[in-house]
């Protein structure tokens, strides 16, 4: 044979040592696939790999953590949530279990309002303020008189169904929406910098007025509505943090779609599934090549490993949802 | 055909574990903070469940045992970035 046509023939050891290129290239499928000769893992696969992969997820956590510092208001959460489907969507809930309606009270109103703007003023993320500062201050201050009273607080939800499912899915919230302690409900929604991430915080408070005759009235309620409702322009109130820190904005959002440049909770739940889904189908790739071309590895059980990944990938896709209660 | 059973049942135990895992998930999709409870739960059990069963079929060595530790702290910090933002 001619030397000329051994050089091209891939299966000549010749043609490899005449082309170290083509032969990287031959190699590189070795990074996604099993290696039939070492009898190992994809090099992706490797031990090495999996340490670099948990240092790269541990670099996007700080990141995520980061940004906010430098940038403020740059990561956040998209919002749509608003006090008219709150109040709906909380009688509906009481409905279903033959309870009364709460109505919707004004100084309750005021006082979830300024338990948000509290929690942006003095950055927070609790039914006690680090002062000392309780709920049930706020509603007193407000004017009212109780005898019985409640808070459910939620952050960074999408929509105004999420917050209430997740408030009917946590037993102790439940047993404030569906508590028959309680005649009137005051929400505040509102806009604004919590920990250097663009949020929006919800408040819901309940309470059972010491005089019945101090119940709400629908016109009450709906005069309310009307004032935080869709026609309403939101006016941006402006506070400077106590401790000198960054200036927190503070807005309402009655009805405005809020966004964030980077919505977080879409950017870390699509950077898990990613990265969930990459190394899922190295997996996969190794447990079909291994069994096609009968590779036997000395190494855990990668059918084992796939198995685990699903249904980390099952439960971020069904049931992780971006928003936190407490 | 022992060991093939053996196997079985060994697969068996994670399947059934992963089947609580998602419950576990499912009731508690709203509180963040029992989630990342359980995600700890789903790691330590995978690792403590690699390790036996590497232990089981005499294949432990400290390359196996670094295998499933690796394995299940990758697949933790997958899990916890989503349920920390």
């Amino acid at each position: 044979m001619p030397l000329s046509t051994i050089e091209k023939n891939p299966t000549s050891i010749k043609y490899w040592r005449k082309n170290p290129k083509a032969l990287d290239k031959f190699q590189f499928i070795y990074h996604f696939l099993p290696h039939p000769e070492k009898k190992t893992r994809a090099t992706l696969l490797s031990h090495k790999s999996i340490l670099v992969y948990c240092l790269l997820i541990f670099l996007v956590t700080g990141l995520f953590r980061l940004i906010p510092l430098v940038f403020p208001g740059v990561l956040g959460y998209a919002s749509d949530v608003n006090i008219r489907d709150l109040l709906t969507y909380t009688n509906q809930r009481r409905k279903v279990v033959g309870l009364s309606e709460l109505r919707l009270n004004a100084k309750l109103t005021q006082a979830a309002e300024e338990k948000a703007v509290n929690m942006f003023e003095k950055n927070y993320w609790a039914h006690v303020a680090p002062d000392g500062t309780e709920p049930w201050d706020f509603i007193l201050r407000d004017g009212y008189d109780y005898i019985y009273a409640g808070e459910n607080l939620a952050k960074n939800f999408s929509t105004s169904k999420d917050v209430l499912q997740a408030w009917y899915d946590s037993p102790s919230h439940r047993d404030n929406l569906l508590s028959t302690n309680y005649d009137e409900v005051g929400f505040a929604v509102q806009n604004g910098i919590l920990d250097g991430y663009e949020t929006t915080l919800v408040v819901q408070m309940f309470g059972r007025p010491r005089s019945p005759s101090q119940i709400a009235s629908v016109f009450e309620e709906d005069s309310i509505l009307k004032e935080k409702g869709e026609n309403k322009i939101a006016v941006p109130i402006a506070a400077v943090s106590p401790n000198g820190g960054p200036e927190v904005r503070v807005q309402t959002a009655s009805s405005e779609k809020k966004s964030a440049i980077v919505d977080l909770g879409v950017a870390s739940k699509t950077v898990s599934l990613a990265f969930g889904g990459f190394v899922g189908s190295l997996l996969a790739l190794d447990v079909w090549y291994s069994k096609k071309k009968g590779i036997l590895k000395f190494t855990g059980h990668t059918f084992a490993h796939l198995t685990l990944l699903v249904l980390v990938i099952v439960c971020i896709w069904f049931f992780i949802r971006p928003g936190v209660i407490i | 055909m022992v060991e093939k059973s053996k196997h079985l049942m060994e697969y068996l135990l994670i399947i059934a574990f992963s089947m609580v895992f998602l419950y576990l998930f499912y009731i508690f999709r709203s509180q963040k903070d029992i989630l990342k409870i359980v995600n700890l739960g789903i790691s330590l059990f995978y690792i403590s469940w690699g390790l036996a069963h590497a232990a089981l079929e005499g294949r432990l060595n400290r390359l196996v045992a670094f295998e499933y530790i690796g394995f299940g702290t990758m697949v933790f910090l997958t899990l916890h970035i989503a349920l920390s933002f």
